[in-house]
């Protein structure tokens, strides 16, 4: 088995969870006219959101094939986020980023690149003002496979790069109400490759390099991290 | 069911060995050693559907080239240099399902390309009717087909800008012929000739110019 499986078992086992959860969570009733001191934290704790977004992937850097011979073009990434202990946050992010070749003489003949990725990242979010919530994050593990196409008039092919994800993320979220938020969000990738050459452009081929701005919307739910008490 | 599944998989895009680039390398000079720029290089597989750009190129102004290409292991792996109509081509083949290279780099060396010339002959008949003339050009052809394995060029596979011969009989049918080819500029053409069957007679000449003319009577 290998670890894709193991990744999407884990992304099964975080909605499960998360689905387990949310429905094993009760609403105290009327908690805040019981105990004032837990309104603010109340407020903002949930145990963890569901989110959709559009991302614009941008190709980074002088030393690796992304950076000079690929180039962005738009992408989609869903992704689940749990709250572990108040602040600190695990998510699990599924997504495909569509890019264009730019400089064939650098990366073999194909036109296109599909990215398609699946990674978890561990993070801490903060919130600086009300309404708004910061996180930042980085991944854990990840996979990532870059599937090459060429498509003449006659015929297409492909062909498949594979590499584990880096991530470093961070996010911006608007509060509309208690469970609808709006997103801005900021990664930079930098994917390490399986990819194999001759010794003299190996170090092409190592990195994926990319920055992706993106935009969504998110779904909070929940009231509690998903360990509250732990260290209380 | 099974056989629509088997059809939808056989009929798939062709796919390329994953996770794997190669470097194709080298230096292209004419026939004077002189370095030639603006060469075209492609690197093809054949598959089922047919051939299959790998990666392509061109030599710089040094006549150097190195292309980062995608690979296939296919039994018709070839390295193409198209001298077009300038120069000879070349063709790099090799097995590369039982012999790849191990490090991956499939390095030319120095590939000599010979400059191209265009020979027109014509041959008109001053003799009398139903005088028949037979006639053979041999000259060199402009490509170069090169064979590799683990053992480095195979002598016994490769064809490189063989003997070309060319026969043909004019008599009352068609007692008067215009045509031409393509040979290597500098190279040495024989002209043998038979007039109703007497002894052959044979000239040779050298391809000293790009558009050469040949005029022969009988």
């Amino acid at each position: 088995m290998n670890s894709i499986f193991h990744i999407k078992y884990f992304l099964f086992g975080i909605f499960s969870l998360i689905g387990a959860i949310v429905f094993a969570q009760e609403l105290p009733e009327n908690e805040d006219e019981n105990n004032p001191e837990d309104v603010t934290k109340n407020d903002w704790q949930k145990l963890g959101f569901g989110a959709i977004e559009y991302v614009q992937p941008i190709t980074t850097g002088d030393n690796n094939f992304f950076g000079l011979g690929i180039k962005g073009k738009s992408g989609f990434n869903i992704r689940a986020q749990l709250f572990v202990y108040e602040h600190i946050f695990v998510s699990a992010t599924i997504g495909t980023s569509y890019f264009t070749v730019n400089d064939k003489s650098l990366v073999g003949n194909y036109n296109k690149t599909q990215v398609n990725h699946q990674y978890v990242n561990i993070g801490y979010e903060i919130i600086p003002v009300k309404n708004v919530r910061i996180g930042l994050s980085f991944s854990v593990f990840g996979q990532v496979d870059h599937e090459n196409k060429s498509r003449t008039n006659t015929n297409d092919a492909f062909q498949i790069d594979d590499g584990q994800v880096r991530s470093y993320e961070g996010y911006i979220d608007y509060m509309l109400n208690k469970e609808f938020a709006i997103c801005l969000n900021y990664s930079y990738r930098n994917d390490k490759m399986d990819i194999v050459s001759p010794p003299e452009i190996q170090s092409l081929f190592e990195r994926a390099s990319f920055h992706n701005i993106g935009v969504g919307v998110k779904l909070y739910f929940g009231q509690s991290a998903v360990f509250p008490t732990v260290f209380e | 069911m099974l056989l629509t599944l088997f059809f939808m998989v056989s009929c798939g895009p062709p796919e390329f060995e994953k996770n794997t680039r190669i470097l194709v390398k080298g230096n292209i000079v004419d026939e004077n050693d002189v370095p030639v720029s603006n060469i075209k290089i492609n690197i093809y597989t054949e598959r089922a559907r047919g051939a299959f750009v790998l990666g392509n190129g061109s030599t710089n102004e040094d006549g150097s080239f190195s292309i980062i290409s995608l690979f296939d292991r296919d039994e018709e792996f070839q390295i193409e240099i198209y001298g077009e109509q300038l120069f000879s081509n070349y063709f790099y083949l090799r097995d590369t399902k039982d012999h790849p290279i191990r490090n991956l780099i499939y390095d030319l060396g120095i590939v000599k390309l010979n400059r191209l010339a265009q020979l027109n002959y014509n041959i008109t008949r001053t003799s009398p009717p139903n005088t028949q003339l037979k006639y053979a050009f041999q000259y060199l052809n402009t490509e170069c087909f090169q064979v590799f394995d683990n053992r480095g060029l195979n002598l016994v596979e490769s064809r490189c800008l063989e003997e070309v011969n060319l026969n043909r009989t004019l008599s009352e049918n068609q007692p008067e012929i215009s045509r031409g080819f393509t040979t290597l500029l500098g190279s040495v053409v024989s002209f043998t000739y038979s007039i109703d069957n007497k002894p052959e007679i044979t000239e040779t000449f050298t391809i000293d110019t790009e558009d050469y003319e040949f005029n022969f009577s009988y």
